[in-house]
């Protein structure tokens, strides 16, 4: 419980101020019921939890970061789409993961790198149409 | 977002099952969250992250509005339905049985 507490310390300060004591409330409700289970029930339980989460600061750190893209769009005719701002991060975070990958190790190494890369880019572009979708973007234009 | 009257879009699953618990009354997140497990036959779980991610989009779009409890001592805050909601909701619905009515005249044809 004590981890999901911190966890919860790491959404934006302002959903923090807005939901922070009742998503305390709302957790330690839930464990109280998951309580009278049995151990890997209250393991399963802080599992899905702390997924949740995780996902839901990420959500939330990305509407923090992308909001400024999706205000731009509204005033310039709605321009942006969840797609297309999903693909544009994909192609931001490779160009940042790629350049500080490690030196000086065999091409194979290189490749690999590369390929993990693409994936971890994948999924935060999964995540990025998620959340704009999820926050009110339609799949071809944001809001 | 685009007002529901000009373009009607269909609700994500969370959405859609957040704003039917609402439907016969005021409910406080955990309350919620056991409603949309017993709604679903235990098919959704929600976790806390998900729903007060769903609540703040909801509370943003208003659809959802806090409600003003007369015993103030209770400190668990609840949400109610608003009426934009609940018109979202029967829109929704009505699309769902538009689809359910399709797929029984295709079936019974079949």
């Amino acid at each position: 419980m004590k981890a999901l507490l911190w966890l919860l310390r790491l959404y934006p300060r302002t959903f923090r101020a807005q939901f922070e004591t009742e998503m305390i409330q709302t957790l330690s409700e839930a464990q109280g019921r998951t309580l009278r289970h049995h151990r890997v029930a209250v393991l399963a339980f802080c599992a899905r939890e702390a997924t949740g989460i995780v996902r839901g600061v990420a959500g939330e750190w990305l509407a923090v970061g992308l909001w400024p893209i999706i205000r731009l769009s509204e005033e310039r005719g709605h321009w942006a789409t969840a797609s297309a701002i999903a693909i544009a991060v994909q192609c931001l975070v490779y160009g940042i993961l790629v350049p500080i990958g490690p030196r000086g190790i065999s091409s194979t190494g290189a490749g690999l790198y590369r390929l993990g890369a693409m994936f971890v880019c994948v999924a935060v572009a999964i995540e990025v149409s998620r959340v704009l979708v999820a926050s009110g973007a339609k799949k071809r234009r944001i809001l | 977002m685009q007002p529901i009257t000009s373009e009607p879009r269909p609700l994500t699953e969370t959405v859609f099952f957040l704003l039917l618990s609402l439907k016969s009354g005021p409910l406080h997140g955990y309350g919620m969250m056991k409603d949309i497990q017993a709604l679903s036959d235990g098919r959704i779980r929600l976790t806390t992250g998900t729903l007060y991610g769903a609540l703040k989009r909801l509370l943003q779009e208003e659809w959802i509005a806090p409600f003003e409890q007369e015993d103030s001592s209770r400190d668990k805050k609840a949400y109610r339905l608003t009426d934009l909601g609940r018109l979202q909701l029967d829109t929704e619905i009505m699309r769902m049985r538009q689809v359910m009515a399709a797929i029984s005249t295709r079936t019974r044809e079949a």
